[in-house]
C-alpha cells in the first residue's frame, strides 16, 4: 500500500479510477483529458500515481475481505456456542461452502483458490488424524479389556486351586473329594443350569 | 525501505481487520500478496515481514493443532494500529 501524499491527481481520482480502472485508457490518453482539463502532468508521474494508487485499493480490497471473513468467523463460532458440538459432517458442509466461495473469489484473485486448497488440506488433516485418534483410542480400550480378563481368569484359577488344595488335604473318602471337587470346578455351569436359563442336554 | 513500512502497516491493519480472530500465518501471506499485486515477494520475503513484526512484539503467533501457526496483535501492535 502506498504513502496517501497529497497530489493534484487527487482531486481527479474518480475519473482517473474509471479511466484507467474500468475502461482502460492509455496513459497519453488520460494525460490528453487531463490537459484539457487544466491539469498537465508527465505520462511517468500518471503512471506512478496509477501504480500507488492500484496498490491502495488492493489493501482496501484485501482488508474489507478480511473484516467479512472474521466477521462470518465469529458469526460461526457464535453459533456452534449455542448448539451442541458440531458433527463431522456439519463441519464439511459448512467447509464445502466456504471453499466454494473462495473458489469463486479465486476467478477474479488466484491466491483465493491457494487458500481454498490450503482449507481443504487442513480438513482433510484434521479428519485423518482424528481417525487415527480413534484407532489408537479403541486399541487401547480392547487391550484393557484383555488385560482385565486374563487378570479375573487368574485369580480365578487360583481360587479353584485353593479349594482343591483344601479338598485334597481333607479327611473325606476319595469317592466325595471327587465329588467335591467336581462341585467346585463346575460350581458356575450348575448354577447356571439352575438358573433355567440353559437345559444341558442329555447324552 | 518505504515499502517495508508499508507492509508492516499492511501487516497491522490486517489484524487490526481480523478484530482478534487469530489469522492463519497462510491467509496472512496471502493477505500481503494480494494488497501488494506489484510486488513479487519470495516465500522468503514474506516470512521476513512477519518475522520482523513479531521481533518488535507488535504481533504474536502460536500454534493451533487444527490451523498451524496463527497470529494476533500484541497489546502494543493494537495500539500501533489503531493510530494508523
Amino acid at each position: 500500500m502506498a504513502k496517501e501524499q497529497e497530489s493534484k491527481l487527487d482531486a481527479f481520482v474518480e475519473r482517473l479510477d474509471q479511466w484507467f480502472g474500468v475502461e482502460k485508457k492509455t496513459l497519453a490518453w488520460v494525460q490528453k483529458q487531463l490537459h484539457l482539463d487544466g491539469c498537465d502532468v508527465s505520462t511517468g508521474r500518471l503512471s506512478e500515481w496509477w501504480s500507488e494508487r492500484q496498490s491502495v485499493l488492493a489493501a482496501r480490497a484485501m482488508l474489507a475481505q478480511i473484516a467479512t471473513g472474521a466477521k462470518q468467523s465469529k458469526e460461526i463460532e457464535a453459533a456452534f456456542a449455542k448448539n451442541p458440538a458440531p458433527e463431522l459432517e456439519t463441519l464439511i458442509k459448512l467447509q464445502r461452502v466456504i471453499v466454494l466461495q473462495l473458489s469463486t473469489q479465486g476467478a477474479a484473485n488466484p491466491d483465493m483458490v491457494k487458500l481454498a486448497d490450503q482449507l481443504t488440506n487442513t480438513v482433510i488433516s484434521f479428519v485423518s488424524g482424528r481417525t487415527k485418534a480413534e484407532f489408537k483410542e479403541r486399541e487401547l480400550r480392547l487391550a484393557e479389556d484383555k488385560f482385565q480378563l486374563e487378570f479375573c481368569e487368574k485369580i480365578l484359577d487360583q481360587a479353584l486351586r485353593d479349594k482343591a488344595a483344601a479338598i485334597a488335604s481333607s479327611n473325606l473318602s476319595n469317592a466325595d473329594k471327587i465329588a467335591a471337587m467336581r462341585k467346585e470346578a463346575f460350581k458356575s455351569v450348575d448354577e447356571l443350569q439352575a438358573s433355567g436359563k440353559v437345559k444341558i442336554p442329555k447324552v | 525501505m518505504k515499502l517495508d513500512i508499508e507492509i508492516r502497516k499492511f501487516i497491522l491493519r490486517s489484524l487490526l481487520a481480523a478484530e482478534d480472530v487469530p489469522m492463519p500465518n497462510d491467509s496472512l501471506k496471502s493477505s500481503i500478496e494480494g494488497a501488494f499485486p506489484n510486488v513479487a515477494f519470495t516465500a522468503g520475503d514474506l516470512r521476513h515481514h512477519i518475522k520482523g513484526a513479531e521481533d518488535d512484539n507488535l504481533i504474536d503467533g502460536t500454534n493451533d493443532d487444527v490451523s498451524g501457526v496463527v497470529w494476533l496483535l500484541t497489546p502494543k501492535g493494537k495500539i500501533h494500529a489503531q493510530r494508523l
